[in-house]
């Protein structure tokens, strides 16, 4: 292993040196084109990663446009009192009618004659 | 156990901080790896704007593959390495040093009425001798040469760019270390510097 190790190599470092020595130095501008690069390029890695994770929630994003169309949690609200009337009014409406057309006819008060339970003591007292 | 500051983290670490967002990472990764980018590369290409274009398109490449990095392939020095040898190639080697012919006069020391200036005439030559001579050698000796005397890296590191086991690094070095010695002497004689030790 000894054998193929540095050896007697001393004499070309005067070569090696020169050639050290004669490297100029990177400019500045090279320094300042590097770093902007990496910054245009995180930028832009950036902006692709936000774009591919838009498109993965495509349908939650569609869904959360709609909910914003409507009018939001105050829209969501108006359309579900009106649907509640409409079901009250629409739904159970013949019998509320019924009620109301009852109460203004007096045929609660009909229904209710035939039923008292001292009408045959109002009757017998009457009669003697 | 102390939290470590972002300039104590390891090359890996900081391309996926850098990944998560974090611009320091890229910074502190710009200037520990771009300059040895630059120098990789103008020692291959001899030439400043060529080496800067080349140290910037590979650090573009690191940017682009930090999302996706995975942190037991290679190390990201020994990567970036073969990216710079690759982009180098495709961009060719220029003719070796058109200036060699014309910097490569032998120094008139009666000529020589400024030391710095035939200091720095001598050096200008050594090196353009040296690039000449590890062009001569065989491909990969040249290769481990430049990796371990001009790059600096370690033979564990060379080997792993090389895909070779460190003694076949060793034994490359050995190698071109002879070769190299008897390129030089004629390079040198060819230079006029028969008195420089070889």
């Amino acid at each position: 292993m000894k054998k193929f190790e540095d050896q007697n190599h001393e004499d070309l470092e005067a070569f090696f040196l020169s050639a050290q020595r004669a490297l100029p130095a990177p400019s500045d501008q090279l320094r300042d084109r590097v770093l902007q690069n990496a910054q245009a390029l995180m930028a832009r890695q950036w902006a692709e990663k936000s774009d591919s994770n838009g498109s993965d929630i495509g349908f939650l994003g569609g869904l959360s446009d709609f909910w914003s169309g409507l009018g939001g949690l105050k829209g969501w609200a108006s359309l579900v009192v009106i649907a509640g009337l409409s079901f009250q009014f629409g739904g159970v409406a013949p019998e509320v009618e019924a009620q109301i057309y009852d109460m203004i006819s007096g045929q609660n008060e009909r229904v209710f004659e035939g039923s008292d339970p001292f009408e045959d003591l109002y009757l017998a007292y009457l009669e003697g | 156990m102390p939290s470590q500051t972002p300039d104590q983290l390891d090359d890996t670490a900081l391309l996926a901080a850098y990944a998560k967002g974090m611009p320091e990472a890229a910074r502190i990764l710009t200037e520990r790896l771009m300059p040895k980018l630059y120098a990789q590369a103008y020692h291959r290409l001899q030439n400043a704007a060529d080496a800067e274009d080349i140290a910037q398109e590979a650090m573009l490449r690191l940017w682009k593959i930090a999302p996706n990095w995975q942190s037991g392939r290679a190390k990201i020095s020994t990567w970036l390495y073969q990216v710079v040898a690759n982009l180098c190639k495709d961009r060719g080697r220029k003719p070796p040093m058109t200036a060699l012919e014309e910097a490569s006069e032998p120094i008139d020391p009666r000529l020589a009425v400024d030391a710095r200036l035939q200091d720095e005439h001598r050096a200008s030559a050594l090196y353009k001798a040296l690039y000449k001579a590890l062009d001569q050698l065989p491909l990969r000796q040249g290769q481990a040469l430049r990796m371990r005397h001009l790059d600096e890296l370690s033979n564990p590191e060379i080997a792993a760019v090389m895909a070779v086991s460190i003694e076949a690094v060793e034994s490359l070095l050995a190698r071109g270390r002879r070769q190299l010695k008897t390129c030089l002497e004629a390079e040198i004689s060819a230079l006029g510097y028969r008195d420089e030790k070889i």
